[in-house]
Order: C-alpha cells, then structure tokens, then sequence
C-alpha cells in the first residue's frame, strides 16, 4: 500500500520530529522552577539541592468559577499532583525535573518551566 | 453547496463527532500530552479524498472541533485542535495535489502536522518554545497513529468507491 515516496516522506517526518533534541541540546547547571500563572511568576523554587516535599495550592478564577491545582515539590522534582481542569494533562505529565522541562495547565493558564541559573 | 452535499456534510459531522466521544471512553496509555488515537481523523481524511472541494472538508473539521468543544473540550482545547486540524488538512492537500503519495503517507504527515499546529498554539499561550521538546515524542505518536488512520481510511474510500 505504501509507495517509496510515502517512505521518503516518513523518514523526513521522523527527523523533523527529532530535531528539538539538537537545537535544545543538554544543560547541566543548578536548576529552578518557575510557576507562572496568566503571564505572572507566582513562586520561583530551586530544585538544585532541595530536601522534603512541600505542597502549594494554586487557585485561579476562570469563566467566574474557582479553579484548583495542586502542585508538589519532592525533592529535587515537581509535579501538579490535582487539577480540576477538563483535561487534566498537567497531572498526567507527571514530575519533571530537567531544564527546559514544562507543566502546562493551559484551561488554568498555569505553567511550571523549569528554569537554569 | 446543495442541499444533498449539505446532508452529507452532516453525517459525515455526526460520524466523525461520535467517533471522537467514543474515543474518550477508550482508556488510553498516557504517553505524552496531547497524544491520542484521532480516530474521528478518519472520517477527515476520507472527506478530503470524496469531498469535491477543500472548503467542504475545512467546514467539517470545523463543525467537529466546536461540538467537541460543547461536549467537554471547552475554548481552550478548541484553540488546539482547530489550529491542529487545520495545519493538517493543509499539508494533507498539499501532499495529495502532488499525486505522490498514498493515502496512509498523506495521513501520517496529517498527523505529524496535528501535533505541530497544536505546539505552535500551546507554545504561544504558555509563552515557551520549551514546549517543542515533546516535538520528538509527539511527531512520532502524529506519524504512527495518522499511518494507522490513513489506512482505515483507505479501505473505506476503496469500499465506497462505486457508489
């Protein structure tokens, strides 16, 4: 069913995939995360050396009705452990520790990046 | 558009619409965000090879993104996915005028572009070309899941083909 230029095309497709992974390259320096909600830094926490697990509740009001996340710091990782957002991919993306690293609740306009010094 | 390419329009909404819910129901591994079957993209790439115009097929996947939107997606999903849909059947109808290709290569760049579309949108609203990083990951899951769709696809337009 597939010709060669389907063939051609896939492996294109592939390597314009891949491509992040050259232009975003590897950094080692101490890390932070910033938490940025509508455009604003709310908290900025360093990752790099932190200890214990510590909890923020983030609230926001959207379409006139609270909105909810739960962020966790365990460690040198952070995650959105609760959201009440329709889709809640910021949950399911789990911890993220490495820079360049994002958790995006995006119906919230919450964003966790993290960040190198 | 007469009033039977109208009806037409319609069901191929309603099918691709219920396909789309129905997918919700199907528990999925999470691999990245944003990743998914797209088996309502099936419906999409057999209007653009049937439907005489490129419009016709626009207005589809417009139709299903907002009523997707009203059934739980709400506004900010509808950004991604109509940004995403319409990149996608933008490339697809390139590729397709070139006669290259087969229907399964078109959909697997549809797919690749579905993710695309939709990165440019999210990076824009997260305000972070960061977000590009789940490019390797997500162009992979666009390009095997829009293979697997084109040639559902395939098989219907071949199926359908005399009538």
């Amino acid at each position: 069913m597939l010709k060669k230029a389907d063939i051609v095309l896939i492996a294109l497709l592939i390597c314009a995939s891949l491509l992040p992974l050259f232009v975003f390259g590897k950094p080692t320096a101490a890390v932070y995360a910033e938490i940025r909600q509508d455009g604003k830094v709310l908290e900025t926490i360093e990752l790099t050396g932190h200890t214990g697990s510590r909890e923020i509740p983030v609230t926001c009001k959207h379409d006139s009705r609270e909105c909810h996340n739960l962020i966790r710091i365990e460690n040198e990782k952070i995650a959105i452990i609760e959201a009440d957002c329709p889709d809640r991919i910021c949950v399911h993306t789990g911890a993220i520790s490495q820079p360049g690293e994002v958790i995006a609740c995006l119906p919230h306009k919450l964003i966790i990046e993290i960040k190198e010094h | 558009m007469n009033l039977r390419e109208q009806l037409h329009l319609a069901l191929l909404t309603g099918i691709s619409l219920v396909l789309f819910l129905v997918e919700g129901l199907i528990p999925v591994p999470f691999i990245a965000p944003g990743a998914k079957l797209g088996l309502a993209n099936i419906v999409t790439v057999y209007a653009l090879y049937t439907l005489p115009r490129l419009r016709d097929t626009a207005w589809l996947i417009f139709l299903r993104t907002l009523l997707a939107a009203f059934f739980g997606g709400g506004p900010t999903i509808f950004l991604f996915s109509i940004a995403g849909g319409m990149l996608s059947l933008l490339s697809m109808w390139l590729l397709k005028r070139t006669g290259h290709f087969s229907i399964p290569g078109v959909s697997a760049a549809g797919g690749f572009a579905h993710h695309l579309g939709q990165l440019f949108v999210a990076a824009w609203a997260a305000d972070t070309v960061n977000l590009f990083r789940y490019l390797p990951v997500l162009g992979i899951c666009g390009i095997i899941t829009g293979l697997a769709i084109g040639v559902l696809a395939a098989k219907i337009c071949q199926l359908t083909a005399h009538k």
